[in-house]
Formats: structure tokens, sequence, C-alpha cells
């Protein structure tokens, strides 16, 4: 499994476990089919509990770089089966992590990530169709009657400006504008750390506005993008100047917890702290930015941040969109500085 | 060697393809059979304001009677399709629920729609 595939399945997994949604693993309650053999398979407990003792030593195995395939391929397995045993549990983001978990053991995994890449072109086509689709959804009573069931506060201050109706409108086909623009644009695999960064951006505005992670989906499908994403394979050049400011303390920090061994470190650089990725070499902040977006231990923070069952989703989306800002500030400064060879750009590059 | 590799690949891919297929062959045939869209990547579509109440051998379930029986609040929102939470409702009574003989009700409005009443007896 290559790396970035291999990231992903954990991302899902270690989502998977500190959301609470092992504990919410089916208990064979009303099947979609085999209602008969659904309840000559023990008790309910005993189903579940399996379920979870398998979730859990397959996500073992995935994190002990065991079998890494067979387990994303079981850890799948085991959601597939919690959805045919209820039709309570079925979900479209638990669907989501099933089917990425699986396509992922079944990549080729000395090639491209054709079949996660396609899965999630489906998504956003489908979804995008469907809104498209309903009539609610493009004349705005669909998020009228949304927003008002849930007293929206914010919903309710703006409604007094615009009417419900014509607000509902206005968000219905932006949302279904960016669903088949991200669809296309993922298709043609063009502009691909815009569109990453736009998808992101999409799912963590809605967690942002309704604080809610809709399941899985907030990182699900973020961590799915990792099909579009080389991570580097060679250790990446890392300059930490000798003068005593907060980039070059920062840079001797990551030095001592750099297990991985993902960073070559050597002294020089300018501003304290220097990253050099491709073409582009990112100074001071900007290096201290991506050296931690190339670093697999921040996204497991992120996720346990943004998963850990909590009354205020929305401060874990606005600490994204806070990160999500710094990157775009960093591309824009390395444009000015020379330009952004995105292509060549270990991390973020359309193989 | 070479050749039973490839072919364990070609296999992995085959099966990822049919997975995908699958998919988009359901998008089309959810889309033109009717308003369930199981399976059909449709998340939270939908805004289904809705009340369940229940009688079982002519005595009403009260509201936490009704969320033990179906794992469902006896109020609230519902953001699949309104068929889906039918489907739901006869799959449980044509199955745990057989022999009770219980009549439920289900009041829903749809995006904010007029309200409907669907019934089983």
């Amino acid at each position: 499994m290559q790396p970035n595939i291999l990231l992903m399945a954990k991302l899902v997994a270690l989502a998977f476990i500190v959301s609470g949604q092992l504990g919410l693993l089916s208990r064979h309650f009303v099947p979609f089919v085999g209602f008969g053999f659904v309840r000559h398979v023990g008790s309910p407990s005993a189903f579940h509990y399996t379920l979870e003792a398998i979730f859990l030593i397959a996500a073992a195995a995935l994190f002990l770089n065991q079998y890494v395939r067979v387990a994303s391929i079981t850890l799948g397995l085991v959601v597939i089966v919690g959805i045919v045993s209820s039709m309570f549990y079925y979900e479209n983001n638990r669907e989501y992590c099933a089917l990425i978990l699986v396509l992922a053991g079944l990549e080729n995994p000395r090639g491209a990530p054709w079949l996660l890449r396609w899965q999630i072109v489906l998504l956003y086509f489908a979804a995008g169709l469907n809104k498209l689709l309903l009539a609610d959804w493009r004349d705005g009573h669909f998020f009228n009657a949304w927003m008002e069931y849930l007293h929206h506060s914010a919903w309710v201050k703006v409604s007094k400006v615009i009417p419900g109706r014509v607000l509902g409108a206005l968000l219905s086909w932006a949302a279904i504008i960016t669903e088949f623009g991200l669809a296309t644009a993922f298709a043609l695999r063009r502009h691909i750390p815009v569109v990453i960064w736009i998808g992101i951006a999409y799912h963590t505005t809605l967690v942002l506005v309704m604080n809610r992670t809709f399941g899985m989906f907030w990182v699900a499908a973020p961590a799915s993008y990792l099909a579009y994403v080389t991570w580097p394979t060679r250790q990446l050049q890392v300059r930490v100047g000798a003068s005593d400011n907060i980039w070059s303390r920062l840079g001797r920090a990551v030095q001592r917890i750099d297990v991985d061994r993902t960073f070559r470190f050597e002294p020089g650089g300018q501003g304290g702290l220097e990253l050099v990725r491709g073409s582009v070499v990112h100074r001071g902040w900007s290096a201290m930015l991506w050296i931690l977006l190339l670093t697999p231990l921040t996204y497991f923070l992120i996720v346990v941040v943004a998963m850990v069952p909590q009354p205020e989703p929305r401060v874990a989306a606005f600490i994204v969109l806070l990160i999500l800002a710094a990157v775009a500030a960093s591309a824009v400064e390395a444009r000015r500085s020379g330009g952004l060879a995105i292509r060549a750009v270990p991390g973020l590059s359309r193989s | 060697m070479m050749l039973a590799v490839s072919s364990r690949w070609r296999l992995g891919t085959v099966v990822g393809i049919l997975i995908l297929a699958a998919q988009a062959g359901n998008v089309v045939y959810a889309h033109l059979s009717g308003s369930r869209r199981y399976f059909a990547w449709a998340p939270n579509d939908y805004a289904v304001v809705y009340t369940i109440t229940t009688s079982v051998h002519g005595r009403s379930l009260t509201a936490a009677e009704v969320q033990s029986r179906y794992e469902l609040k006896a109020k609230g929102l519902w953001e699949d399709p309104p068929q889906r939470l039918i489907d739901y409702l006869k799959r449980y009574e044509t199955t745990y629920g057989k022999g009770e003989h219980a009549k439920v009700t289900l009041r829903y409005s749809l995006d904010g729609h007029r309200e409907r009443t669907w019934q089983l007896a």
C-alpha cells in the first residue's frame, strides 16, 4: 500500500475509534436482508462485540503496518456487515468510510490509486445530482425548513434581512455548484492543490455552520483526497539557522521528534528555518507549517481534536479553517518569491 | 511469480471497478425507481419533521416506548427520504413486531410542505 493511502486508512480508522463510532457498530437490528439468518448469528450484543473486536484487531494491524491491505479491507467489511445487518445503522458517511477502506486495500500498491479517485468523483457527482434533481433544493425549501427546525441562530438573524427561501436557494445552489465543481475538478485532475483546499474548506465550513461533523464525513472525505497526493518518499531538506529565534528553536524541537526521519536537518537557512520542497523554499513560519503538514502525526492530532465527542465541533472547525488560511498565505508567498511549481512539489502533486 | 502477482492485483482492480460500477448503476436506478435513494449518495438532503404514534393490542405506546421499540425518537428530524422511514417502520413491524398487530401512524412534513400521514394497521 502506498504511504498516502496507508495514511488515509489509518486516519479513517482512528477517527472511527475516537469519535465513538466503534461503540455504535450494528447490533443486528432490522436488517436490510436476511432477517431469519441474522437472528441466528448470535445475540445482538455478541454480534456487536464481535464486530468491535474484529475492527480493533484490524486497526491494530494497520497501525503496526502489518498486512495493511487485508487490514484495510477487513475494516471496511466490518462496517459493511454492520450496514447490511441494520437499516438503522446505515448512514452515507459510514458507507463512504467502508468503501474507501475496502478500495484502499484493493488498489494496486504500485500504481496510482484510481479506484479511490473515482470513488471521490462518484461521491460528489451523485451528491450534486441528487440535490439538483430535488425541486426543494433548487427553490430553497429544503434549507429553509432545515434551518427553521434547528432554530439556527445565524439563520434567524440573516433571514430577517434576506427572505428564508431566497437565502435557502442561494445556499442550495452554492452546495450544488461546489459538489459538481469538486466532481469535475477531481475527474480532470486539474489544479489539485486548489481543489483539495476547496474540498476541505467546504466540509469544514459545514461543520462550522452546523456545529456537527455529519458523522464521519468531515474526516473521511478530506482523508480520501490523499489519493491525489504524492507523499514524499525521499527525505526533505530542512535548514536550521544558527541564530536563536523562534523558528530555529522550533526547527531544533522538530528535529528531536522526527522519529520517522522524514526530514534531513542541516545547518544554515535564512530566517532561522527553511524547508526545501521541490523547487520551492519555504522560510520561517511557512517552513514550520509545511514541516507540520508533511508529518503524519499532525493529521492524527487533528483527527483526535476534531472527532473526540464534544459539544462544540465548530471550535475544531475554526482551527482547521485557520490552517487552511495559513496554507493559502504560504502559497501566495511562495508564488511571490519565485513561483510555485505545484506539479513538482512533493506532498501536493498530481501523479 | 510475476504472473501470479500481476493476476492478484488485476483481481483487486476488477473487484474495485465492479464496486464503483455497481454504485454508479445504483445511482441511476435510485433516481429512476422512486424516492428511496438507498446507497445513492444523498446525504442529509431531506428535512423530514415527523411524529410516530404506535398502539399495540389497543394500547398507545408512550414516546419512550416508541423510542425503545424502534431505537428512534417518537418525534424528531429525519434527514433521509421519508419513504426510508416508512420502509424502516414497516420492516420492523413485519419482522420483530409480527404478531403484535401494532397500529402505526407516521405524520411527517417534508421540507416544510403540508403534513402527510402514513398508517400501518
